[in-house]
């Protein structure tokens, strides 16, 4: 006896029989309680809660078979070996006790080392089960412990994901509930331009690993774009992010993409995941659009690549995005639902229904049994920027106060006109002024058109009349990378002077850049006139401003944008 | 010949060391007492009374390592469970002569 | 799935059998970590290989990593179809080189 004493109840209504189990099990080294009928076994049982119960079947008052059956229920979870003491030597007796509870039998007269085997036998059994019984314990806490921590990653990552704009008119989605845990991410936000941005990443595993990257990934997606940062920069960003923090061999296939009203155009980067679809209204077809690119989370800044493919994405156009899990569904054969399946809908001749269809195939394919929700997909569409109306921009922080009496010159010159896109940093002090955020759209493409201008037509000296075919489009872009890599003396100056008037205020913005400047002299101050001359974007910044100017020789233009503050009651 | 099995008798007294004693006169004590229950029994006609109590004297008995008495009781028993108690009372008479022998036997060994 | 990894001069070839996902982890990552400094090319063969998942990616990029990263010498040789087009889709070829 090498182990701690068990705790042996002995229940014997013949006080000799009961003598000599006593004497046998204290010389084991056990204790011993002792019971001569079947209710003072279970009343013993409670009490001292023995290891291992020695049962007499036939005795007074309760026999041992009734005994066992209480003993058992009493016991619940834990083990408690009971061993009838009998002679019965019926087989339908003997069975009777292994269904009352009994877990084995011994005979009189008693052996001692049958005894003995008998009683270490259990002891074993019950050491396994009390270790077993412990680490189930433990492993219930462990996942109470983690469901609750899902829980709570969860409930963060909704915040942090849902202030998208999923909800658009011009988009259908379906993501699936445990989809965060499988690793998936969709969002969607819009720019101060109005363009639309919207990311799906899967990432690589499944748990809280999956999950972990998605929340920086989302803060990098949402607070650039709000900033109107480009596509690339946001994609640059999150790569650089991801790689730092993620470890090798985990990473994000993503795809990106920018909607934009104003070009009717559809940016799009994608790495690493499977083919999505471009349906054009104009033909009638689909179009696959393939992963370019690696994965987000795999190469250093220094190798990445944030080239992105240009689409045209007219009225009635729409763009599919899909995880994995839609193509890699099951049926109850094991047969992938494929890739081949999926574009075969697009051969239908209702677009307005290829959204449900994809979900209702699916879910035919797969049928009743192997439902795993790990589905995600979207439906962009191009409409008329008026269906889904202006970015709502907050305006709660009060609308009179913050700067409005300043001015700045922000001077942007030679490499950092190569490399660096400034719009984001002058915007963000523009968004300052709270009546200006209201506006942010309309800024955004007033800045993002004068920047152009001032650098493509003014420093490196480029015609826009190249942009009018699709071959020139290719060569202007070519001739502006060229001419990019060789600057010199180059500038681009802004002068930003915003002053309070009487009902409002006003924003005066001066842009002067190296270059030759042009003959302007037959842009008449009237802006009407000038609907036909579309070389330099002129009528669209007419649109927006109150006024626009050429000074000097063509290199410097002015615009004045004015606004009445609206009090809050 | 011996009316207890001796060899058994020594593994038990090696067990119960100094208990021994104590044992044997617990045992011809609680036995004396089962036997006026065991007579009653037969005489009321009480099969299953017979039986219950033939059971437990033919366990103690085994257990005192008198094989032929343990024996004799478990014929009683199995009387007894078959409602034929004809038989007994010749048996009873047997019982009552082999008893005396193992309690002589065992009040020796004290 | 079993990993056989065998080596010849400077060169590790570990072959992959049957599904390469993370139940190969470990067995995967033993090796090219046992097979000892001397080694500077490894080759992956997959002709075995019947299906690869993103962690199998995954534990490509420990591979390229161990064996130098940026200038690491590792070759796929040898992938049926499938598992051609998820490394294709994964533009891995950027950064191994796959046969």
């Amino acid at each position: 006896m090498d182990e701690k004493p068990l705790n042996i109840l002995i229940a014997d209504d013949n006080q000799s029989d009961r003598m000599i189990l006593c004497a046998i099990v204290r010389k084991m080294g056990h204790l011993v309680c002792e019971a001569a009928d079947g209710n003072e076994a279970i009343e013993q049982y409670i009490q001292q809660k023995p290891d291992i119960i020695l049962l007499d079947v036939i005795m007074p008052n309760l026999n041992g078979q009734q005994a066992a059956k209480a003993i058992k229920a009493l016991a619940g979870e834990d083990m408690v070996p009971i061993i009838f003491l009998t002679s019965l030597q019926e087989a339908s007796d003997l069975a009777t006790c292994l269904e009352s509870g009994g877990d084995d039998f011994m005979s009189k007269p008693y052996n001692k080392i049958i005894l003995q085997a008998k009683i270490n036998a259990f002891s074993r059994m019950l050491k396994m089960h009390n270790t077993l019984q412990k680490q189930r314990d433990v492993i219930r806490e462990n996942n109470d412990h983690m469901r609750h921590e899902q829980q709570v990653a969860r409930a963060v990552y909704d915040n942090v994901a849902h202030s998208g704009c999923l909800d658009l008119p011009n988009i259908k989605h379906l993501l699936s509930p445990f989809s965060i845990f499988n690793g998936d991410v969709l969002l969607a936000a819009r720019k101060p331009s109005g363009s639309i941005h919207i990311l799906l990443g899967d990432f690589t595993g499944h748990g809280l690993p999956a999950a972990i990257g998605a929340m920086p990934l989302a803060e990098i997606f949402y607070g650039m774009t709000a900033k109107g940062f480009l596509m690339a920069d946001i994609l640059r960003e999150i790569n650089l992010k991801l790689k730092r923090i993620l470890p090798v061999g985990y990473f994000c296939c993503t795809c990106m993409v920018n909607l934009s009203f104003r070009r009717k155009e559809l940016e799009v980067w994608m790495g690493g995941l499977p083919d999505f679809g471009l349906y054009q209204q104009s033909t009638g077809t689909i179009e696959r659009v393939k992963s370019s690119h690696l994965p987000l989370g795999v190469l250093s800044s220094q190798a990445f690549d944030a080239e992105t493919k240009v689409f045209d994405f007219l009225p009635g156009d729409k763009f599919y995005m899909w995880s994995d899990g839609i193509i890699e569904a099951r049926n109850a054969d094991s047969e992938l639902f494929g890739e081949d399946r999926l574009f075969s809908i697009f051969e239908h001749k209702d677009s307005d229904q290829y959204f449900d269809k994809i979900i209702n195939d699916v879910n035919e394919f797969v049928g009743e049994s192997g439902r795993d929700d790990d589905t995600t997909l979207l439906e962009l569409s191009m409409v008329e920027e008026s269906v889904i109306g202006k970015v709502d921009i907050d305006l709660s922080s009060g609308a009179i106060t913050g700067p409005t009496n300043w001015s700045m010159t922000y001077t942007l010159r030679d490499n950092t006109l190569r490399s660096f896109n400034p719009l984001p940093v002058m915007l963000n002090i523009l968004n300052d002024v709270p009546a200006l955020r209201n506006l942010s759209g309309q800024l955004y493409t007033l800045m993002a058109e004068l920047f152009s201008n001032a650098l493509e037509h003014g420093v490196l000296g480029l015609s826009s009349e190249l942009k009018n075919s699709a071959e020139g489009f290719s060569e202007y872009y070519r001739l502006r990378s060229d001419a990019l890599k060789v600057l010199s003396d180059a500038f681009v100056k802004f002068e930003f002077d915003l002053r309070p008037t009487a009902d409002g205020g006003k924003l005066t913005i001066t842009v002067e850049d190296s270059g030759e400047g042009f003959d302007y002299s037959h842009i008449s101050p009237d802006s009407d006139k000038n609907i036909a001359y579309c070389g330099r974007g002129i009528p669209l910044i007419y649109s927006l401003c109150d006024s626009l100017t050429y000074l000097e020789k063509g290199n410097k233009v002015k615009v004045c944008l004015s606004w009445q503050t609206q009090f809050e009651e | 010949m011996s009316h207890l099995n001796m060899a058994q008798i020594q593994e038990l007294k090696d067990v119960m060391e100094e208990g021994f004693n104590d044992l044997v006169l617990t045992y011809l004590q609680d036995s004396d007492n089962k036997f006026k229950a065991l007579k009653k029994a037969i005489n009321a006609n009480d099969c299953h009374q017979v039986a219950e109590v033939a059971h437990s004297l033919k366990g103690s008995s085994a257990n005192i390592c008198a094989e032929a008495l343990s024996a004799l009781f478990k014929k009683v028993e199995d009387a007894g469970r078959a409602q034929e108690l004809d038989s007994v009372p010749y048996t009873f008479e047997k019982i009552q002569e082999e008893f005396t022998l193992v309690k002589a036997e065992l009040q020796q060994l004290k | 799935m079993p990993i056989n990894a065998s080596v010849k001069g400077d060169e590790l070839t570990v072959a992959v059998e049957g599904r390469f996902d993370f139940s190969a982890h470990q067995e995967f990552r033993d090796a090219y970590e046992e097979a000892g400094a001397s080694v500077t090319q490894y080759t992956i063969d997959m002709s075995k290989a019947t299906y690869l998942d993103s962690s199998a990616l995954g534990m490509l990029l420990l591979l390229r990593d161990h064996a130098g990263g940026e200038s690491a010498n590792v070759r796929i040789t040898r992938c049926n179809a499938d598992v051609k087009k998820i490394l294709t889709i994964s533009n891995f070829e950027q950064l191994f080189t796959i046969e």
